[in-house]
């Protein structure tokens, strides 16, 4: 398993370099220039020009590229250009606002992507099949900027049980940060637990068409018991994968409900940094963002290999 | 002996429904008895409905299946009526069951003790200890050595025969009146397949499970069952004690499939006996016996009226109607036919020590050579036949041979010029001299062309003629293949195990090769088949003057389609010698170990060494 | 594995081993399509296509007329589905919009697929193409699609260019290991080692024997992606960088209407039906195409 994850390591590793290239290269690409949106329309030459050798971008840009990595390495962030404050600030506030919502969008995907695949492949009520295709045919086929202020206007305005807009960070007051959180996080968890559900469903049916569950059934084990302990653990490991690639769309997706639901998290902070040419902010946070999706993907394949004896025990 | 009736299966009919929403009956008014610890077989070919019937027992039909009619009474209560509850404590505790392949039928995820361990649980052991205790006693009585510490293992880390040894003993977990082993040995190695039908007799005696299995192999019959049921077309043709059975054969199917099955004892160079024509469509299946259309003996009133399964003498029935009233043996079959060819020629493929070692992902299949030092060669209108068990390095010697892998080390000469690396110009014109037949015909053609593609494509990459010479060519081949040339226009999926060799055949034809290396092309066929697709094959030899290499597990038809012999054993060739010499005077004991090991259709009481063998085990 | 075997049970043979009445077999495609489920996929997502193509004889505005009644409800004489907040038609903005989403798509989404697939023979050539093709794919999907999509717009600059890169770009990975896995399954069959044998080139054996087999989930992923490409064409105009106002198209027009949702929910209600009609017939086209191909 150790040499599993060792082989796994360079090529994430890898991607991450590439990356942080990838990255520096299209902020550089971004036209217009930092220092003069930070002086204002009205300054003179020389106030851009200071203001340039002051950010460090009058460097070229390889030893600009060298620099950021330095100092990432380092761990200092530096200050922001244009947003104000430290960096790091500003990315640790945007991080903690989209972990909350992801994580919680993830549990949601979880429950009812489970909830789905089981009753679609397993219900004998033709009413509930009905229902749970229904159900997951919508949420594909709603896109989810609808489905976000179609939450709010049944929720918050129809029945005003759960507010709009905005978040209440989640250590100070937790109930209070979960009716916050609520509406946002299942819009942003609708259709990644379509996806899941319907995939779960396909590999529940295709398990359930495997020889060796003809030969459990031959030896009377009760049907609840072929589903939850013969069934379901081989149709887990491509779950994980995809599950894997969801949290990616999960990041992706954040970027509009947070701007449907006031949501002050990265994805806000990337709009308002590009808006505002703030290199440093928009680096470092597209770089943490594809950091936090290698990390998963490595996750992902950590949970596969012990998932499946065949890989835990090569 | 109080022989007691322990299930009774009345009338028994079966239907599927094809996806075009036609009927397919693929059981049809099936009647017998199982006494209790009685070792019965259920034989016949593809399409005979033998699976059909044992998954019907306990209501096990797939898909579409269902029973349309009959009984199925263990000790008095009807199963083809009960409910889910009933069936479930049916099932493993009254009818244990062990499928086919042994590769599929274990649960990947979960341990060979947990197996063990889930039957135990379903039928009511509560206790977790004593659970473990009995698992490791049922691993122990099958024969996986060091049962503690195995019974945590997962499948992968079991070969194929102790796969089984743990299937089998999960089916007796529950300790079952009825052990239903559905081809259990079919997936296996001969020496394998001789354990496993050992054990299974040991068991058979010692715990009293009536067996009854379900195989297309007359040999495994021989070796296994007391008594014998045949089925063919979906019905029951002939029931008797299989002594009586294999040497006095009453229905002229059971006939046909036993003189269809290679001997041992056959010398090299005689043809093998086929029953012509191929099984029945079940979906166009009228009245009248459904073997008619291939039946010798076929008499009008034959393709009028279903023959009922009749007593004829003592404890055997026949569903013929001729056969009631035949007092005389059916007429032996025709004595073995000589194969016409002309003797060897001069050398065509020589090898010498041709190795190959397979570049595994993991560190497991590292290091191990698939071939590890192979030297033979080949003659003009030589047939070399290579016989060996699964991973022995056969199916990589014939793809090294064909060129569809390169060999590692050692040197291949066609007509005595070197092409081990040929030049990708060299590799083409060796290409056109050596070609291949495979062993699958279901996998070896691609799904998505029509039998005329597929037969022109080597036409098309070797530049063979224009589009209409290449039509004619195609006609020509499929012909020479014994195929229709109408047949150009359709696609693989609608034909038959044997017909799509032929187009197989027909295709490794298509630019005139004087090498033709069959990897395996008779496994996957029935035996009432194979016999048409080697005789078309030695034909082709004597009319095309083909050297041939004839790969096979079945010594038997190796032996008599075979000049020279050559035994392979973990990539190396062990014994070679002209076929007779290897089979009567084997020199490696591998080679004995073989043909010791190979099944054949003979009663126990005509083979001296078996009765050693029971009487030592009483 | 099983096949050699399989052959010898009797367990029941799929109908499709035995001879049919019908000589030649139809294509799966075929058969796919003409099932219930596809037939109203396809009549759903032919009735929006049309309606676009159609859209300057059926619409009686311009999509950016101003009639000077704002937010007028469905039935208003000439205009048929009401106005907008701006006093434009809005039949005419769907039928436009439709217009602008389809000749995005439909450059986007097989541009993307192409592209894909075109890295995944590049990595079917040679193990090291195959890990470098491998960790572009990687790179790709690790970006977070809306982030790169403001990235993008803030070097291009809104308009139809931006959108079309990134939807290309998000499908550039899923064709291409899509494609890649298909081609390394087929590879091993046998079908293909016989195709070689029989004197078949590199090229020949890969356009002949390999593609054709691995084709079929990309054909039932080109209709998935066209219902993605739909929703990111609609989060980027809803963010504010997709095409550039006041062009419409279907997600600008349904972003537009989010605002007025509680007090006039006709505004979003034709764009909304659209949309998901679109996406609708698009996911019954491909789980029809999916059973057929799985059986």
């Amino acid at each position: 398993m150790r040499s599993y994850l060792l082989r796994r390591l360079p090529s994430a590793l890898l991607v991450l370099v590439a990356a942080s290239f990838v990255i520096f290269t299209i902020l550089r690409l971004v036209p217009g220039d930092p220092a003069t949106a930070l002086a204002g329309p009205d300054a003179d030459a020389a106030t851009v020009a200071a203001i340039r050798e002051r950010l460090g971008l009058d460097a070229p840009l390889l030893s600009q590229y060298a620099h950021w990595i330095g100092s990432l390495l380092k761990g200092d962030l530096g200050p922001s250009y244009a947003i104000g404050g430290q960096t790091a600030d500003l990315i640790g506030d945007g991080l903690g606002a989209t972990t909350e919502l992801t994580v919680a969008a993830l549990l949601f995907v979880i429950v009812l992507g489970t909830a789905f695949g089981v009753l679609g492949a397993t219900s004998r009520s033709r009413w509930l099949t009905g229902a749970v295709r229904v159900v997951t045919t919508a949420a594909l086929a709603v896109p989810p900027f609808v489905s976000g202020v179609l939450l709010v206007l049944v929720f918050a305005v129809a029945l005003p049980v759960l507010p709009p807009g905005g978040r209440v960070a989640f250590l100070t007051a937790p109930d209070l940060a979960a009716q916050y959180l609520v509406l946002p996080a299942l819009c942003l968890a609708l259709p990644s637990a379509a996806v899941l559900g319907r995939y779960l469903k396909d590999g529940i049916e295709r398990g359930l068409a495997e020889d060796y569950i003809r030969t459990a059934t031959a030896a009377g084990i009760p049907p609840r018991r072929l589903l939850w302990r013969h069934t379901l653990p081989n149709a887990l490991p491509p779950v994980v994968t995809l599950l894997g690639m969801q949290v990616g769309n999960l990041l992706g997706g954040a970027v509009l409900v947070e701007a449907i639901f006031a949501w002050p998290g990265l994805g806000q902070l990337a709009e308002q940094g590009l808006q505002r040419r703030d290199y440093p902010v928009v680096q470092d946070l597209l770089l943490l963002l594809v950091a936090v999706f290698v990390l998963v993907q490595l996750l992902t394949d950590l949970v596969y290999a012990w998932l499946d004896p065949r890989i835990r025990w090569e | 002996m109080t022989a007691q009736e322990l299930l009774e299966v009345r009338d028994l009919g079966v239907e599927f429904t094809a996806p075009d929403g036609s009927p397919l009956r693929a059981v049809r008014g099936v009647s017998f008895t199982l006494r209790r610890g009685e070792t019965l077989a259920v034989v016949g070919e593809s399409g005979s409905g033998k699976s059909t019937t044992a998954l019907a027992l306990n209501r096990m039909l797939p898909g579409t299946g269902h029973i349309t009619g009959g009984t199925v009474r263990l000790e008095g209560r009807d199963l083809a009526t009960a409910d889910d509850a009933e069936l479930r404590a049916v099932r493993g505790a009254r009818i244990g069951m062990v499928f086919q392949d042994p590769m599929t039928a274990l649960n990947p995820v979960l341990t060979a003790g947990r197996h063990i361990d889930e039957v135990l649980r379903a039928h009511g052991n509560r206790d977790k200890a004593a659970r473990r205790a009995r698992t490791v006693e049922l691993l122990d009585r099958v024969g996986i050595p060091d049962p503690h510490r195995r019974a945590d293992d997962y499948p992968h880390q079991f070969s194929g025969g102790q796969r089984q040894r743990i299937l089998i003993a999960t089916a007796l977990a529950a300790e079952p009146d009825i052990l239903l082993a559905d081809e259990p040995t079919t997936a296996l190695d001969a020496t394998v397949q001789d354990q496993i039908l050992t054990l299974l007799g040991d068991l058979n005696r010692e715990t009293g499970t009536a067996l009854v299995l379900i195989t297309h192999n007359m040999g495994v019959v021989a070796r296994a069952c007391e008594r014998v049921l045949v089925m063919y077309g979906g019905t029951v043709v002939e029931d008797g004690p299989t002594a009586e059975v294999l040497t006095r054969p009453r229905h002229p199917y059971t006939a046909g499939l036993l003189a269809a099955v290679p001997r041992l004892a056959t010398p090299s160079g005689t043809r093998l006996t086929g029953i012509p024509g191929s099984p029945p469509d079940l979906t166009l299946l009228g009245d009248g016996c459904a073997f008619a259309d291939r039946c010798t003996l076929v008499e009008d009133r034959c393709r009028n009226a279903t023959p009922p399964l009749a007593r004829v003498t003592g404890d055997v029935r026949v569903a013929c109607l001729p056969a009631a009233g035949r007092t005389e043996p059916l007429p032996a079959p025709a004595p073995p036919a000589r194969i016409d060819r002309p003797a060897p020629g001069a050398v065509v493929l020589e090898a010498d020590g041709l190795t190959k070692t397979y570049g595994g992902r993991g560190a497991r299949k590292r290091g191990v050579p698939a071939l590890d030092g192979v030297s033979l060669t080949l003659a003009e209108g030589e047939t070399l036949g290579i016989v060996g068990e699964s991973g022995s390095g056969k199916s990589t010697l014939a793809r090294v041979l064909a060129h569809a892998h390169t060999a590692d080390g050692g040197t291949l000469r066609l007509r005595g010029e070197d092409v081990t690396r040929p030049s990708r110009r060299a590799l083409h014109a060796v290409r056109r001299q050596v070609q291949m037949v495979f062993q699958d015909p279901y996998a070896s053609l691609n799904p998505r062309m029509t039998v005329g593609e597929i037969v022109a494509e080597p036409l098309i990459a070797f530049g063979i003629g224009d589009r209409d010479a290449r039509r004619e060519r195609v006609a020509e081949l499929l012909v020479l293949a014994g195929l229709d040339p109408a047949v150009a226009g359709r696609h693989p999926r609608s034909f038959s195990g044997g017909q799509r060799q032929r187009i197989g055949i027909a295709r490794a034809l298509a630019p005139a090769p004087s090498v033709l290396i069959c990897d395996e092309p008779v496994s996957a066929l029935d035996v009432s088949v194979q016999a048409q697709i080697v005789g078309l094959l030695t034909d082709l030899q004597r009319d095309l003057g083909l050297s041939l290499v004839f790969i096979a597990h079945d010594l038997a038809v190796v032996r008599q389609v075979s000049h020279r012999i050559a035994v392979m054993h973990r990539g190396r060739i062990v014994e070679t010698g002209t076929a007779d010499e290897v089979c009567d005077r084997p020199r490696d004991p591998y080679t004995r170990a073989l043909l010791a090991a190979a099944p054949e259709p003979v009663p126990p009481a005509a083979r001296p060494e078996r009765v050693e063998k029971t009487r030592a085990l009483a | 594995m099983t096949q050699t075997t399989d052959l010898l049970t009797a367990a029941p043979p799929p109908a499709a081993r035995k001879p049919r009445a019908t000589p030649r077999s139809r294509h799966p495609y075929r058969t796919a399509l003409s099932t219930a489920r596809a037939r109203t996929g396809l009549v759903l997502v032919g009735l929006v296509v049309l309606a676009g193509l159609l859209a300057p004889l059926l619409a009686g505005h311009g999509p950016t007329d101003q009639s000077g009644q704002s937010l007028a409800g469905p039935g208003t004489p000439g205009h048929l589905l009401g106005t907008d907040d701006l006093g434009r038609d809005l039949l005419s903005r769907v039928l436009y919009g439709i217009r602008t989403d389809l000749g995005i798509i439909a450059v986007a989404v097989p541009a993307g697929a192409a592209l894909g697939c075109l890295l995944a023979l590049v990595a079917a050539a040679h193990p090291v193409a195959d890990t470098v093709v491998q960790r572009v794919f990687d790179l790709l999907l690790a970006f977070p699609g809306l982030i790169l999509a403001l990235a993008v717009t803030a070097i291009l600059g809104p308009g139809r260019i931006p959108v079309v890169l990134v939807i290309a770009l998000a499908e550039v990975p899923v064709f291409g290991r899509l494609l890649r896995g298909g081609v390394l399954v087929q590879r091993e069959r046998e079908y293909v080692t016989a195709a070689r044998v029989g004197g078949g080139s590199g090229s020949r054996v890969l356009v002949r024997h390999i593609l054709p087999n691995a084709a079929d989930p990309l054909v039932v992923q080109i209709a998935v992606s066209l219902t993605v490409a739909v929703f990111i064409e609609g989060a980027m105009s809803f963010l504010g960088v997709g095409v550039r106002p006041p062009q419409p198209t279907l997600g600008a027009v349904l972003s537009q209407s989010m605002p007025y949702l509680a007090q006039a929910p006709q505004f979003a209600a034709g764009p909304l039906i659209t949309v998901t009609a679109l996406v609708l017939g698009l996911s019954l086209i491909a789980e029809a195409l999916n059973r057929e191909i799985r059986r």
